[in-house]
């Protein structure tokens, strides 16, 4: 549905909240959808459009945690509904606004900015045309390694033997010995799994970005997280990889998506 | 968000501050130990003594925690200071690429 005048509610704010950039021409409303049930559309510039709805200086009202976890999912899911009426956009982060000044209203400076960065934009729309991200965490079971490094890693075997017949103070510092050894594997195991999962992961990926590994509650510990950007054919193909490492005992996946490319844009 | 405060919680985040802070210095003191006992610097009994020792401050450390129920806080301070040192340690070969590349710019 194409409008001329598509904005529905209210305020008509000194800013504009920005979900993403798509191909589209001409001003068009996506209904009241976005962050606490703001009217959301796009402000169109050379092909391209900023989807926004209207706000005053700041994002959104300061909240709690839970507020803020409503609206970042509302942001979400207005990315995803654009995606799905424009095709390929660009995701822009949560939080993004662009504010007008005394001598231009915040719709101008929006397209000031579209008009400024339409080359790079067009590069950034051909590179995700046709795919979506996905995210790859593979987590390993640190207890079950360390039950086979003490039974196949000849001098962590023989230093575990030992402890049994010293006295308490020494089996104490060899235990504190065997701790170290047993570090210092586990190190090298990890960064010769996350070398190898890696190169296979993106001989397979159009694109990977590295995210940082998280702390698990439990004995599972994330050994490699990654988004990886994909087309229909890659994502098979990294299926049948992912469950290549989900067959090795100890290891195991998460595997999400499909999203829209937050990380590659 | 607001944060509450009462004595009963400023107590247990004071010794649970200086229990994370013991529990590094016996870390330390457990590396360096083992350092020694690996140098061939100490003799069997001396490895002996000092392991007896290490382990009832280990213990003791322990009881502590358990007697002030601060396992948990203790856990989130050492946390709290392993990501603040990465967060340095990720940092410091920036400063090095950028001290590097301000001394050629100087000597250019």
């Amino acid at each position: 549905m194409e409008t001329s005048n598509a904005r529905k509610s209210p305020p008509d704010g000194e800013a504009r909240y920005l979900y993403c950039i798509a191909e589209s021409r001409g001003e068009q409303d996506l209904g009241d959808i976005g962050i606490a049930g703001n009217g959301v559309y796009t402000i169109p510039c050379m092909g391209l459009a900023a989807v926004v709805h209207d706000c005053h200086g700041q994002a959104f009202e300061h909240g709690g945690k839970d507020e803020m976890k409503a609206c970042l999912l509302d942001h979400q899911r207005v990315v995803q509904i654009a995606a799905e009426r424009f095709g390929t956009v660009l995701p822009l982060g949560f939080g993004k606004i662009i504010t007008g000044d005394e001598h231009k209203k915040p719709e101008e400076k929006v397209v000031d900015w579209l008009r400024s960065s339409f080359k790079d934009f067009e590069i950034k729309l051909k590179k995700v045309e046709g795919k979506a991200e996905y995210g790859v965490q593979v987590f390993w079971d640190v207890s079950l390694v360390t039950v086979r490094l003490l039974d196949e890693v000849p001098h962590i075997r023989t230093l575990s033997e030992e402890i049994k017949i010293k006295k308490a103070g020494t089996a104490f510092l060899y235990e504190e010995k065997l701790k170290k050894e047993i570090r210092l594997c586990l190190e090298d195991a990890a960064a010769r799994h996350y070398r190898t999962f890696y190169e296979k992961i993106k001989d397979v990926a159009e694109d990977v970005r590295v995210d940082k590994c998280h702390k698990t509650s439990d004995d599972r510990k994330m050994l490699l997280n990654v988004s990886c950007l994909l087309n229909d054919r890659q994502v098979e193909s990294l299926g049948e990889m992912l469950d290549d490492i989900t067959g090795q005992e100890g290891f195991s996946v998460r595997y999400t998506g499909p999203w829209p490319p937050y990380s590659f844009v | 968000m607001a944060i509450e405060i009462n004595e009963d919680n400023i107590k247990q985040g004071l010794l649970g501050l200086v229990l994370a802070l013991v529990e590094i210095i016996v870390e330390t003191l457990k590396h360096q130990a083992v350092r020694r006992m690996e140098g061939g610097s100490l003799t069997d009994e001396e490895v002996e003594r000092l392991g007896r020792t290490l382990k009832e401050l280990d213990q003791a450390v322990e009881a502590i925690k358990d007697d002030y129920g601060i396992k948990e806080c203790v856990r989130s301070v050492r946390e709290g200071l392993d990501s603040s040192l990465n967060g340095i340690l990720t940092q410091v070969p920036v400063i090095m690429a950028s001290e590097t590349a301000r001394k050629v710019a100087a000597s250019a």
